[in-house]
């Protein structure tokens, strides 16, 4: 009959070849595929830990069947953390640069780099087949690393400042779209900051001066309705976070992703039949109404709101008309949740503030897109990409300044030619026929092109330092 | 027709993107990229390799062209072109010309003296905006290292006789900032276009209406 510990000996070598086959030479070996100094990062770790898992496995010797529980719970722990790592390392290695817009997201993390105390965050980035974007608590993987670290001699730590971010992986070629993932930056925040001690704190507050029998309530239903509210708070941080960040094409981007101009009639109002089955709100987050209403609110106390409006689109027409949508059509329609509500909207000011101490004297860039908007979205009308921008500053001919716009200004303006001022490009070409859907597209993708290699050439000057 | 100085190309770079005579080329380059009568470019970060071996059923001559793989260099990293080996490559720099002038790229005598081509359909259009693609070519026996970013081109413009008509032009003039890929066009297509009534089919070798 076999011992003990032979048995460990075979559990051994079974996770011996489970390590291999998530890290090995195999799953790395790309032929043509480049990846972002923090997706390498986040690969120096899972293979600096795959080497230091086997070797540690490759030296392990067990001599007393006395020692098989504790060496039986040691390859359980080293297991479940090769389970958890699993999830992250092909995503992230099938999202290459190729495979995600990332001269778009790097612009987006400069902007996010000039946050206080995250100059040097980096942001790895994942493939995901979810709809929608995600961010890895990193905590997690931290802790888990850490613990590795008492079994294992000479595991690695995980990286100091890298967070993970999965992107759907239909958003590989897109620019707009991954505005979005500021929201996910914003979770980082929310970690990083220990945000959420502050909102259960006023979450619980409000729970207790806005429902009267609170207190003898069963203690599993108040936290039940602390976490439902408190995971509502998140999503609702992330998302100003998403706009404080980028401005309002965030919102734009959020708009068109889950499609939530289609409330709007002929006629730009709200129309009661469409928008009702919008506003359902989940355990995990509010409805989408519910947080592009909460936005659109955010956004009337910026300076950008004004703007905006004079641009007269659909998407800020829908935004206006939220503004008025009565908080109590939220509570009706929400017959299992719309209790807490209030409750929700009873903590936003306290989101609000949070969100300022973030941003306390960043720049938002609203002076220096209201400097370069017009300018960018000229070079885009005449099919040129915005890299550098001539402003004239005087009539003689010397008297230009040659500027670049940030990832922010090119952003915005630039998804405010897509939502304005395609149909005047295509017009502009000769041969273009605006009903035609393929050369529609042609040129949607080419203002995304534009605006994504002005983004990356703007790394370029930042790094040589001049023109 | 004459060839464009320093100074001349400097002052269309000055002037705002709505002056007819206004030249573009963005990022603009650094004053050493500056000759006196050209100016040089640099290597984009996209490449197009020809997939080896093509795909089944595509880059025969039938189906009218090579099928290629993507490759992105982000700024920072390199790319090797192995000997005798081609690829498609892009400028970083993306311009526009105006009505009133062409232009030709032409392979850096550096690049060039490392038998490394750049470009075998060197003339550009007036009114063309885009990043210029390369037809990159390793004609050496050994491997070379490029890089995005390295001055690999130098581009001449020309003042012409006759301005070309303002505006925009088609659409497959404007705003390439990849390399674009040939176009996939079956052969009894390209020979209508060339005036034939009928072709060698290359599936059976018979002679078919084209």
């Amino acid at each position: 009959m076999p011992e003990q510990r032979d048995y460990l000996r075979h559990d051994l070598t079974a996770l011996y070849a489970f390590i291999e086959s998530v890290a090995g030479s195999n799953v790395f070996r790309r032929s043509s595929a480049a990846y972002s100094p923090a997706a390498v990062r986040f690969f120096d770790f899972v293979l600096d830990l795959a080497a230091s898992s086997k070797k540690h496995l490759e030296e392990w010797s067990v001599t007393d069947d006395d020692e098989f529980e504790d060496r039986r719970e040691e390859l359980g722990t080293i297991r479940a953390a090769w389970k958890e790592l699993h999830r992250f390392i092909k995503p992230a290695l099938d999202a290459d640069t190729l495979q995600v817009p990332s001269a778009v997201v790097d612009g987006i993390v400069r902007q996010f780099k000039e946050l206080p105390g995250c100059s040097k965050t980096e942001f790895a980035i994942f493939h995901t087949s979810e709809f929608n974007y995600v961010q890895i608590r990193t905590a997690d993987l931290r802790r888990i690393a850490s613990k590795l670290r008492t079994i294992i001699r000479g595991a690695p730590e995980f990286p100091n400042n890298l967070g993970l971010i999965g992107m759907p992986y239909s958003q590989g070629r897109t620019a707009f779209a991954n505005c979005l993932v500021a929201h996910e930056m914003g979770h980082f925040i929310y970690r990083e900051m220990a945000v959420e001690s502050t909102l259960l704190t006023e979450a619980d507050a409000a729970l207790k001066s806005l429902f009267s029998n609170y207190e003898q309530e069963d203690q599993g239903r108040k936290d039940l309705w602390t976490r439902y509210v408190t995971r509502w708070a998140e999503e609702l941080f992330c998302d100003l976070f998403g706009v404080m960040l980028l401005g309002p094409c965030y919102t734009y981007a959020y708009i068109e992703a889950y499609d939530l101009s289609t409330v709007l009639d002929s006629a730009g109002q709200i129309s009661e039949e469409r928008i009702l089955p919008r506003i359902e709100f989940y355990e995990k987050h509010p409805s989408d109404m519910f947080r592009l209403q909460q936005q659109a609110v955010f956004l009337r106390g910026l300076p950008w709101w004004n703007h905006m409006r004079k641009g007269s689109t659909r998407f800020s027409t829908l935004l206006d008309a939220l503004h008025n949508l009565p908080m109590e059509t939220h509570v009706k329609q929400n017959p299992q949740l719309g209790r807490l509500v209030p409750v929700l909207e009873a903590i936003i000011p306290e989101i609000t503030k949070t969100i300022g101490r973030v941003f306390d004297e960043v720049d938002d860039g609203f002076v220096l897109f209201c400097q370069l908007n017009s300018v960018v979205q000229d070079y885009l009308a005449a099919g040129v990409v915005p890299s550098t921008l001539n402003i004239r500053t005087g009539s003689g001919l010397d008297e230009v300044t040659v500027v670049t716009a940030s990832p922010l200004v090119l952003l915005n303006a630039g998804m405010e030619f897509y939502l304005t001022r395609t149909n005047e490009l295509m017009s502009s070409i000769q041969g273009e026929d605006l009903r035609i859907f393929d050369r529609r597209l042609h040129w949607i993708r080419r203002i995304e092109e534009w605006i994504a290699k002005a983004i990356e050439d703007e790394s370029l000057k930042t790094e040589d330092g001049g023109a | 027709m004459s060839i464009l100085s320093e100074t001349e190309i400097q002052r269309r770079l000055k002037l705002e993107i709505t002056d007819k005579e206004s030249l573009l080329i963005t990022p603009r380059p650094r004053q050493r990229a500056f000759d006196s009568d050209s100016v040089d470019l640099r290597l984009g970060c996209h490449f197009l390799m020809p997939q080896m071996p093509p795909e089944p059923g595509w880059g025969s001559a039938q189906a009218g062209g090579h099928s290629h793989s993507r490759v992105h260099v982000p700024l920072g990293s390199y790319f090797v072109v192995p000997s005798h080996e081609t690829v498609l490559g892009v400028t970083l720099e993306f311009i526009k010309l105006p009505s009133d002038l062409s232009g030709q790229i032409l392979t850096k005598s550096s690049v060039a003296r490392c038998f490394m081509v750049i470009e075998t359909a060197p003339w550009i259009h007036p009114l063309y905006r885009g990043c210029l693609t390369l037809e990159i070519a390793n004609v050496s026996n050994t491997p070379l290292t490029i890089f995005p970013g390295l001055p690999i081109a130098q581009l001449v413009l020309m003042r012409n006789d006759n301005a070309a008509e303002l505006g925009m032009p088609s659409g497959s003039y404007v705003g390439p900032v990849y390399p674009e890929e040939p176009l996939k066009r079956v052969l009894g297509q390209q020979m209508h276009e060339a005036g034939f009534a009928q072709y060698r089919d290359p599936k059976d070798g018979k002679w078919t209406p084209c």
